[in-house]
């Protein structure tokens, strides 16, 4: 982030290597890293079109073209899983984007630091807890005897059999996370808010501004940028719709909606030892989560009118 | 999660809970217990059975020079070494180097994340590197890559030439142990062999509720519905019967099973129709009348609504909460978690029964796995007497041999120590799993141990051997119990008979018709589909690939005899 703004800042300038050169020296290890662990596995894409077997080798297993990839997409289930794996992936993006922006907004107005490191330190808690911990207990709370339901019947709401109906599981899913993960966003929108120019805000007050409209033309511009990084950088999981978390609330009732594109590939390569069919779904994915991502990526530069690359 | 990781959970949770588990056994001391190992290289190898008091009796027995035998072991959290000592050189690997002249090197020694060990061995098949001599190896489809490779031995002359009486025994009295591992007629691996029941359900029941109804255990599936109905009409708020839903395989949770109901045709398992062919349990005609049987249960509220969502330790934790009367697991789960019931519950009472018969009038469930763990070998590797010597020993302990040198534990200071010149177990800083060895047959295999077993020996007030002692010093009543019950219905376990790799149609299509299975299963259960819906299924299951694994399955199965 920091390095993005730098170079924003400067003047996109003449090559100077001679004075450069220790910069990107520091740079060397961990581009080597890059190469390494990044580029060169990748080259293992290629056992996606193979029958692999390990004691062959790349060079020694059979070649088999796009047999894996017609297989994936006679699998009747894939369209589900897909679409599955969209609709809890793109939900938990946009919600994740949205409610740490609200809170860290809220969080800022509160002028007692006590509290406000409090609060901010407690919603931070949940992003540490795994999943097969938050399991169990999802499924105590949201149980007909849970604490959740209680709270429905209470308020003369039926109650809701959350994590077996496939809506409502789907929204457990992203509620649940949304809830584990916004504290961490929160953070960098605290220190993003923490960084704009009192200034400015002294001057809308004299101009007669009240908070919410201090809100609206100095605070959110300002913090905008970051709030693009973010949600630039969270596209690269338009397709992770969070293998730990549905593979540990999933039952058999919802198992149609619930099944995403990281849980079968579980199933056919771990289980069943497809490493090729694997590679392949993973490749699919990989191949479409880029093109959405160029996708997304242009749209939010032409609307938002910046860019971290 | 892979097929029976059920079972193999009962084994690692039960080995949690009793940290030396003797396993099962019986009155031993008939020579056949003695180590009479014939694999030494000396020419002068005769019976050791009674070893002079000068000399020690593994004399006649130890590798001069010694033979070094190289393996590959993943660390868990819990592996701590004490004093000084190193994962290669420790009481276990010390006694073996000092009496046998065997010493015990790990070629790859990794940290136990995940698949970390097959992982490895993967990559070793696959960039050419040389395989440690011995591999203890978890999975199928690995066996099966390394049995193609062509980097491992068969050991049929071998096992002939080298293995001990006692190791031929007890293979010889479980010959079912070999499928997974022979090949074009040959064997090319050496089957660890489980105690066959240590997963395998049995009844537990809150004896103070069957007292205040007035009604004895039940043994039919009629009188478990008049127990179950009698608890609902006393504890109308409460819901019987405790049962887990939420495993891919939903009645067949390692703990809260409802595998009785299906009586000797069981689901989720390949078994032999009468016709000798193997078939799947989940769509044969009896899978369906069970399945009936519970959704009956469940709509008279003897099952907690909510019971897909509960995995196993959530059934279990109905149970020893006291919402629930019943509930079917393993018969160690008396160490843990039903001991709980009693503190949590004033006045229960739990007491473990054998399983009443199912739909069908027969008794059965699904049986604990023969082998969870296979050792290869390398290629190459010319050891192999050592090995079977080093095998003989290590199963001493656990056919409760007086002569082992590990009939107290594997090492002292570790999961014992000495007081007074007597072993102890109550270890000062806490009791420690020594698990470095090179290859053991891990449990005791069933057939080789007659008459009483040690639970029952124990729960009896014995403790004349030091395997009594220990057994008693580190169990509870309910444990024995539990484990005595276990041991009763042997005979009515069905076994998985397809233990082979997955077959090429069941790497695509397996997922597809495990989720249509589980999903028409429990559907079914909570009312949101009929009963044509699961003949639908059953139909489906078949035709959407079913019938092309059941024929390579098959296949398989004549291939292995």
């Amino acid at each position: 982030m920091a390095a993005a703004i730098a170079t924003r800042a400067k003047p996109r300038g003449r090559w100077n290597f001679r004075k450069t050169w220790m910069l990107h020296l520091f740079l060397l290890p961990s581009v080597l890293l890059l190469l390494v662990y990044s580029y060169v596995p990748m080259a293992g894409i290629v056992i996606a079109f193979q029958n692999y077997k390990t004691y062959k080798g790349i060079r020694g297993s059979e070649w088999v073209g796009f047999e894996h990839f017609r297989t994936m997409f006679t699998d009747e289930r894939i369209v589900q899983i897909i679409s599955n794996t969209l609709v809890i992936a793109v939900s938990k993006m946009v919600a994740g984007w949205i409610v740490p922006l609200l809170f860290a907004l809220l969080l800022n107005e509160i002028r007692i630091s006590l509290v406000k490191r409090t609060v901010q330190t407690l919603v931070y808690l949940p992003h540490f807890l795994s999943w097969v911990v938050l399991g169990g207990i999802l499924t105590d709370m949201l149980s007909e005897q849970g604490i959740v339901n209680g709270l429905l019947r209470s308020l003369g709401l039926p109650s809701v059999f959350f994590l077996g109906n496939g809506n409502w599981f789907q929204f457990t899913l992203v509620v649940s996370d949304v809830w584990k993960e916004f504290g961490f966003g929160t953070i960098i929108y605290l220190a993003a808010l923490a960084g704009v120019n009192q200034s400015l805000y002294e001057a809308a007050e004299i101009d007669g501004a009240n908070r919410w409209r201090q809100t609206l033309h100095i605070t959110l511009p300002s913090i905008l940028p970051v709030g693009v990084i973010i949600g630039t950088l969270s596209l690269g999981n338009i397709l992770n719709a969070g293998f730990d978390q549905v593979f540990n609330m999933m039952n058999p009732i919802v198992a149609g909606r619930g099944e995403i594109i990281d849980t079968y590939v579980y199933k056919i390569g771990l289980l069943q030892g497809a490493f090729s069919f694997a590679t392949a779904v993973g490749l699919f994915k990989s191949v479409v989560s880029l093109l959405l991502i160029g996708v997304t990526y242009r749209l939010a530069y032409r609307f938002a009118g910046y860019r971290i690359f | 999660m892979r097929k029976g990781l059920g079972k193999w959970m009962s084994m690692t949770l039960a080995a949690a809970v009793l940290l030396t588990g003797a396993g099962c056994s019986g009155k031993s001391g008939n020579g056949e217990a003695e180590p009479s190992g014939s694999s030494s290289p000396a020419p002068t190898q005769t019976a050791v059975s009674s070893p002079s008091a000068e000399a020690s009796p593994w004399a006649a027995k130890k590798f001069d020079p010694p033979v070094t035998i190289s393996s590959a072991i993943a660390i868990r959290d819990l592996d701590k070494l004490r004093g000084g000592d190193t994962y290669e050189d420790n009481p276990l690997t010390r006694w073996y180097k000092d009496n046998l002249g065997i010493v015990t090197k790990y070629k790859w020694l990794l940290t136990d994340q995940g698949d970390a060990l097959n992982q490895k061995i993967r990559l070793a098949l696959a960039s050419g590197e040389e395989l440690p001599d011995v591999l203890p190896i978890d999975d199928n489809v690995l066996l099966n890559e390394l049995i193609e490779s062509g980097q491992i031995m068969s050991i049929d002359e071998m096992f002939d030439k080298y293995a001990s009486p006692r190791t031929k025994e007890a293979y010889e009295k479980n010959p079912d142990v070999w499928t997974a591992v022979t090949k074009d007629g040959k064997k090319w691996g050496l089957p660890q062999i489980s105690d066959g029941n240590i997963g395998d359900s049995i009844m537990w029941v809150r004896q103070d509720w069957l007292d205040a109804v007035g009604l004895p255990a039940p043994k039919t599936l009629a009188e478990f519905e008049a127990v179950l109905a009698a608890f609902k009409a006393k504890y109308p708020g409460k819901t019987p019967l405790a049962v887990s839903g939420k495993a891919m395989q939903p009645l067949a949770g390692y703990m809260g099973d409802a595998e009785f109901v299906f009586g000797a045709t069981q689901p989720y398992i390949w078994d032999e129709s009468a016709d000798g062919k193997l078939q799947y349990g989940s769509v044969q005609p009896g899978f369906k009348s069970g399945l009936s049987k519970i959704k009956e249960w469940f709509d008279k509220g003897y099952i907690n609504k909510e019971f897909a969502t509960h995995d196993e330790q959530k059934a279990a934790s109905l149970f020893t909460s006291g919402d629930a009367g019943i509930i079917f697991g393993p018969g160690w789960m008396g160490a843990w978690p039903l001991e709980d019931t009693t503190k949590n519950v004033d006045g229960a009472v739990v007491k473990p029964y054998e399983l009443p018969s199912g739909v069908d009038g027969e008794v059965g469930r699904i049986g604990t796995k023969l082998v969870y763990i296979t050792y290869v070998f390398r290629k190459g590797f010319e050891h192999m007497d050592a090995l079977f010597q080093y095998y003989d020993v290590s199963m001493g302990s656990l056919l409760e041999d007086p002569d082992s040198p590990f009939a107290a534990g594997a090492g002292e200071g570790y999961d014992y120590v000495m007081k007074d010149g007597k072993p102890s177990w109550d270890v000062p800083d806490g009791a420690i799993e020594l698990r470095y060895t090179i290859a053991t047959v891990g449990n005791t295999p069933p057939g080789m141990l007659t008459g009483e077993t040690i639970f029952e020996r124990v729960a009896a007030g014995k403790k004349d051997t030091i395997y009594e002692q220990k057994l008693a010093f580190s169990s509870s009543p309910l444990y024995l119990e539990g484990r005595i019950v276990s041991f009763k219905q042997l005979d009515k376990a069905r076994r998985n008979k397809f233990i082979g790799a997955p077959v090429p149609t069941m790497v695509s299509k397996w997922p597809l018709l495990t989720q249509m299975e589980s999903e028409a299963t429990v559907s079914y259960i909570y009312g949101k589909t009929t009963d044509a819906d699961l003949d639908k299924y059953m139909q489906d299951w078949m035709s959407k690939g079913g019938q092309k694994v059941t024929d390579e399955v098959n296949a398989w199965y004549a291939s292995s005899k």
